[in-house]
């Protein structure tokens, strides 16, 4: 006898009557909250129903892709991390190549990151991070040196440089922390 | 709660490798398995690589090379002794008498530039001023210019 506990695709996994169509209505809400998680606060906005209604219709094309022995929770979820990660890049790409025509005919345009971003804004993020921090953050990922060119340049051992940059990073990141 | 700790710590490894290795953390199966665990870990990492990607920006705080501050004093000190004996030296005009050339403009430029960032240090009989910016190949360059007076008869009275 079935535990009425267990939760639906638990139940439904292992109900092969039921079609793809009916898992995927039971799934809803939690693929809702999930991509709703997802794309919160994030810059330009990227619509949550419209990536739920485009995973939901993957799903249904993929649909061969879905293991009915298995939970259709987290295979949903990563159809829709899938689209918001793509669907992100698709941003960065068009926001670049607006950025690239404008430059073309000579107007002075900022990427959209670095024009979400005062003076004082981008101020208060680095003023946390010491010289050395900025340096091989710099040296890294603008220079594109290894830490290997770091360290003979800067005369410091490559492990310590590592830590510094993992330290700048993550100061970057918790800056609002 | 220290599960949860383990987790972000875990999460946060994988990205820096991923990262160290010149890889993009939102390909990385590990991380990603980590943001479906807890969603809004792709908004911290989109901010992370966002930061970074402006980060030459806010970089003003960059300390000018040591050489090249010296390099700079030098010049200028050379320019203005050089101003000095040109005026010391400089005959006084006689009616009918050409003057020969004197300095009566200096300017000492030097740039220095690294990858994504140069400095462009200038000392001119004015004052001087530093100039900072973020782009530009590898180039240490010194520019000393001065400007002369033609040589010139004075009328006479």
């Amino acid at each position: 006898m079935r535990s009425t506990m267990n939760p639906p695709h638990e139940e439904l996994r292992s109900d092969s009557r039921r079609g793809l169509e009916e898992l995927l209505v039971l799934e809803l809400p939690a693929l809702r909250s999930f991509v709703e998680r997802l794309v919160r606060g994030m810059r330009p906005p990227v619509e949550a129903e419209d990536i739920v209604q485009e995973t939901l219709a993957r799903a249904l094309r993929y649909r061969e892709s879905f293991d009915p022995g298995q939970p259709a929770g987290p295979w949903l979820c990563k159809l829709a991390l899938r689209l918001v990660i793509d669907s992100r890049a698709s941003q960065r790409r068009d926001a670049d190549h607006r950025v690239e025509f404008a430059r073309a005919f000579g107007h002075d345009v900022a990427s959209d990151a670095a024009a979400e971003c005062s003076a004082e804004t981008l101020a208060r993020w680095t003023a946390r991070l010491s010289a050395v921090e900025r340096e091989v953050l710099l040296r890294f990922h603008q220079g594109g040196e290894s830490l290997r060119e770091i360290s003979m340049a800067m005369g410091l051992p490559e492990g310590t440089l590592k830590s510094h940059l993992h330290r700048g990073r993550k100061k970057l990141v918790w800056e609002d922390a | 709660m220290k599960a949860l700790e383990n987790d972000r710590e875990s999460f946060w490894e994988h990205a820096q490798r991923a990262l160290d290795e010149r890889r993009d953390p939102r390909d990385d199966p590990r991380v990603l398995e980590a943001i479906l665990e807890e969603p809004e870990r792709l908004r911290e990492l989109e901010i992370l690589l966002a930061r970074i990607e402006v980060l030459p920006a806010s970089a003003r705080k960059r300390p000018v090379r040591r050489a090249a501050v010296v390099l700079a004093i030098l010049g200028a000190a050379a320019a203005l002794i050089l101003v000095c004996v040109a005026r010391k030296e400089a005959p006084r005009a006689r009616a009918g008498q050409s003057l020969p050339e004197q300095v009566v403009r200096f300017e000492f430029e030097l740039t220095n530039e690294s990858p994504g960032h140069s400095t462009r240090i200038v000392i001119n009989d004015l004052g001087s001023k530093t100039v900072s910016n973020f782009s530009g190949d590898p180039l240490t360059m010194a520019i000393l210019t001065t400007e002369l007076s033609k040589p010139h008869t004075p009328r006479i009275p």
